[in-house]
């Protein structure tokens, strides 16, 4: 009698160790559905995605008040430590090769490969403990023919629903259409979140995400400024890029208009980008320049994830105009033309310290933020005088080029600008 | 008797025996080399074995890359590489590489799809899935051609700190594809890329059986005759499933049923005022054959309303073809009853449309709209482009 009822109370405490242990645990991360919309939760807390795509300035991107960190594959994942000892979230890839690199969808033994890689990967980094959800593929849909993409897209999500039951799933696409909508709706249904790169698109992506079908999350997973692919051309081809200043204005606004008011579909957004690249020129993209210095475009950011502006302001060039004419049109110029370079900033009260910087024009052809070299500067002397105004000669050879102005405060905070010009022998 | 069936017998067994007689293939042997022997018979098979057998480059002293010949532990021979690599902007090249056979041409084309690269690797410490480092033949016209490791070619399917063999199959680097002379190799290069430091061994071509399972490319689907009925089996996007307060919506009170577009550039779905078709389940459809002489029609009813109409392509440029429904593509059939059609050929730049393409039908509502469209179809269109009426006329019982 006395063994059975010993027998009865091990068992009974061994459920309840089984229970508290293991059955009645809560997934570190998942999404939740109410009347009001979609919400991801973190331990069991709300966790509205305050993010960017990141590499380094963790501390600062921490202070103004960012939770999370999107990483486009486990190659740099070191900075999942990086990101969890600053309490941050990580979003993390998993990086399936697109179609316009070379990989083709048909061969099984390549596929295979693929997955068999990823799959450890997976399991590799499933106990992380900053990671907050898995980014299968970045834009393999971009210039894609081959629709099989989706099924690995598929097998890794199932794969990591069999394996991970603490983390969600999403995909990231370039930009949405209905067809792309359509696609991951139907052929990758384990799927739990929608990425989505938008950079102009960003205008009508809550009513896209709607109209074109998607009912599940979605999450902003790049966005800023208009990118380069969008952007007016000169008539000789040359990007036109919009002054500093105007760019974290764009950001601002895309932020408080457009992804912080979807709260019903969307959970958050990781900013691009928290770094510097280039892409088609060397400021285009980065919250930060070259050298590291932050920009009024990481203020911007604050005020977005805050609510508040950083104590010191950066400076914010807000016009640019060569020889009398704004950065949006034409420049054209004879060979060693003096040049005339009118700069409108808004310096915030503070000193301002001035650098320029003559460039040949960018002539990569690369997409989809596919790496691009920089390239090298032209020496040239620049004088820059009260307005400020900034006077140089222009090359003596035919061509076209680009000039950079930088205006930074004592804290190092700058803005920039740039504006492309032709050197021509045919202007009259 | 006993000498007549014996006779039979003996037929019998002959006319049996040559039935089943078989060819001998005498003068037709099949005396081509099999793999083992293409490859054991290949002068210039070894890439790698030691120091003192092979010629290397890229192994020198460089900042951001280290190649060390180690004595110990080697797989084979008397000694191994050791490459310890750090990427950085300062050096965004590192390579080490392998004209073996003393720089000589090699042809590799027999080979192609019987052989491979193999080599033993293996990881100072820690286990991975992956090693950034990529391997690229490289031809005497400076072409070349790059394969990363397949981890299903790799013993074990994992890289730790013990040797593994593992493979590149020649047919992985696509010669043909990427322009590269497999008849004329002047060299094996291995790249590094990022971070990473590797044992290497033994790198010699060797027999393999390729793995090589292709599924054919999704064959594309071509419209070859009209008429298309755009109805609602069709998938459809911007059209909103609560009726009463819908810009769009499907109405099932009539058989087949129609679309009620009803649109308020003031209102509360101001913003859904586009909505389209996918022509062939979201993949792409050739309407090359019967896109020049089709219209496409539909029936309006209500209010009188421009509608944009264009037509999507999956690629090529324009990617998009469009134009602003008018008076002059619709007959007025009764009061408030217009039948309509839209000739492809009275589409600017339908000529450079890319018609293999083709995706999508959009419509989008240009003002306040209040109209019902019925029997939505693509069809064959025999008219002038710009005399509708006239054809539509045609057309009337």
């Amino acid at each position: 009698m006395m063994q059975k009822k010993t027998t009865c109370l091990i068992w009974a405490w061994l459920c309840c160790t089984a229970l508290s242990a293991g059955w009645a645990q809560v997934p570190e991360v998942t999404l939740s559905r109410d009347s009001s919309g979609w919400t991801l939760l973190r331990h069991g807390e709300t966790h509205p995605v305050l993010g960017a795509g990141a590499k380094a300035n963790f501390e600062l991107l921490q202070s103004s008040g960012s939770n999370s960190i999107r990483l486009w594959s486990t190659n740099k994942a070191a900075l999942l430590d990086s990101a969890h000892a600053r309490g941050m979230s990580v979003m993390l890839g998993l990086y399936l090769r697109p179609e316009r690199t070379g990989m083709d969808y048909n061969d099984v033994h390549a596929v295979q490969g693929q997955l068999a890689e990823l799959k450890q990967e997976v399991l590799k980094y499933k106990d992380h403990p900053a990671l907050l959800l898995w980014g299968i593929g970045n834009e393999v849909d971009l210039k894609y023919t081959n629709t099989r993409v989706w099924d690995s897209v598929e097998a890794l999500a199932q794969f990591i629903h069999e394996v991970d039951v603490n983390h969600p799933t999403s995909t990231v696409l370039a930009g949405i259409d209905p067809a792309k909508v359509h696609m991951v709706r139907t052929k990758c249904p384990s799927v739990d979140v929608l990425g989505v790169n938008a950079y102009g698109s960003i205008e009508k992506l809550p009513l896209n995400i709607r109209r074109f079908g998607w009912n599940k999350p979605y999450l902003v997973t790049e966005w800023g400024v208009n990118g380069p692919f969008e952007a007016p051309r000169t008539a000789w081809g040359a990007k036109k890029e919009p002054p500093g200043g105007v760019k974290a204005a764009t950001r601002l606004r895309r932020f408080e208009d457009i992804i912080a008011s979807d709260s019903a579909m969307c959970l958050g957004s990781y900013c691009f980008l928290w770094g510097q690249k280039q892409e088609s020129t060397a400021t285009w993209h980065g919250l930060f320049l070259s050298d590291g210095q932050p920009t009024e475009g990481v203020d911007a950011m604050q005020r977005a994830w805050t609510g508040g502006w950083p104590e010191t302001r950066s400076p914010a060039i807000l016009d640019l105009q060569l020889n009398g004419e704004g950065w949006r049109k034409d420049h054209v110029v004879r060979s060693a033309e003096d040049m005339q370079l009118k700069v409108n900033v808004e310096d915030h009260g503070a000193e301002v310290v001035w650098t320029c910087a003559l460039f040949p024009e960018s002539t990569s052809t690369k997409t989809g933020g596919d790496r691009q070299e920089s390239l090298a500067e032209i020496p040239t002397s620049f004088e820059v005088s009260q307005g400020p105004v900034v006077e140089f000669t222009a090359p003596a050879q035919s061509g076209a080029y680009r000039v950079f102005v930088r205006a930074c405060n004592a804290t190092d905070q700058c803005s920039s600008a740039n504006l492309p010009f032709l050197v021509s022998s045919q202007k009259n | 008797m006993m000498k007549t069936w014996l006779t039979l017998g003996m037929v019998c067994v002959w006319l049996t025996g040559c039935g089943s007689m078989q060819v001998t293939p005498l003068y037709d042997l099949d005396l081509s080399p099999t793999p083992e022997e293409r490859v054991s018979t290949y002068a210039y098979r070894d890439i790698y074995l030691d120091e003192v057998n092979s010629i290397m480059f890229g192994h020198k002293a460089h900042p951001c890359k280290q190649v060390d010949v180690v004595r110990k532990g080697s797989m084979e021979g008397a000694d191994h590489l050791r490459v310890e690599w750090s990427q950085s902007d300062s050096c965004r090249y590192l390579g080490v590489g392998f004209p073996w056979a003393n720089h000589v041409g090699k042809n590799l084309k027999a080979l192609e799809k019987t052989a491979a690269i193999q080599f033993h690797i293996k990881l100072e410490q820690g286990t991975a899935s992956k090693i950034p480092m990529f391997f690229a033949l490289i031809d005497y016209a400076g072409r070349q051609a790059t394969s990363k490791i397949n981890l299903l070619d790799v013993e074990g399917q994992t890289f730790d700190d013990q040797w593994r063999k593992a493979h590149i199959p020649l047919s992985a680097f696509r010669a043909a594809s990427r322009g590269l002379n497999l008849e004329n190799i002047k060299e094996l290069r291995i790249e590094f890329q990022r971070k990473g430091c590797v044992h290497l061994d033994g790198l010699r071509i060797v027999p393999f059986d390729h793995q090589e399972e292709k599924l054919s490319s999704r064959s594309r689907d071509v419209c070859e005759s009209l008429p298309m009925d755009l109805d609602q089996s069709k998938l459809w996007w911007g059209i909103q499933e609560e009726a009463l307060s819908s810009a769009v919506s499907w109405s099932d009170s009539h058989w087949p049923p129609f679309l009620v577009l009803n649109h308020d550039p003031d209102g509360k779905n101001k913003e859904w005022n586009a909505f389209g078709v996918a022509l062939n389940g979201w993949e792409v459809l050739d309407m090359t054959a019967v896109h020049s002489h089709s219209a496409l029609t539909f029936r309006l009813e209500g209010q009188w309303a421009p509608l944009g109409i264009s037509i999507w392509s999956g690629k090529g440029k324009p990617r998009q073809i469009q134009t602003r429904l008018t008076g002059q593509h619709c007959l007025q059939m009764d009061e408030g009853v217009w039948s309509c059609a839209v000739p492809i050929k009275s589409m600017t730049r339908h000529e450079e449309f890319n018609w293999a393409s083709t995706r999508e039908v959009r419509v989008t509502m240009l003002r306040d709209t209040d109209i019902r469209l019925h029997d939505f179809a693509w069809e064959d269109y025999r008219g002038h482009p710009e005399k509708v009426e006239r054809w539509l006329q045609s057309r009337q019982p």
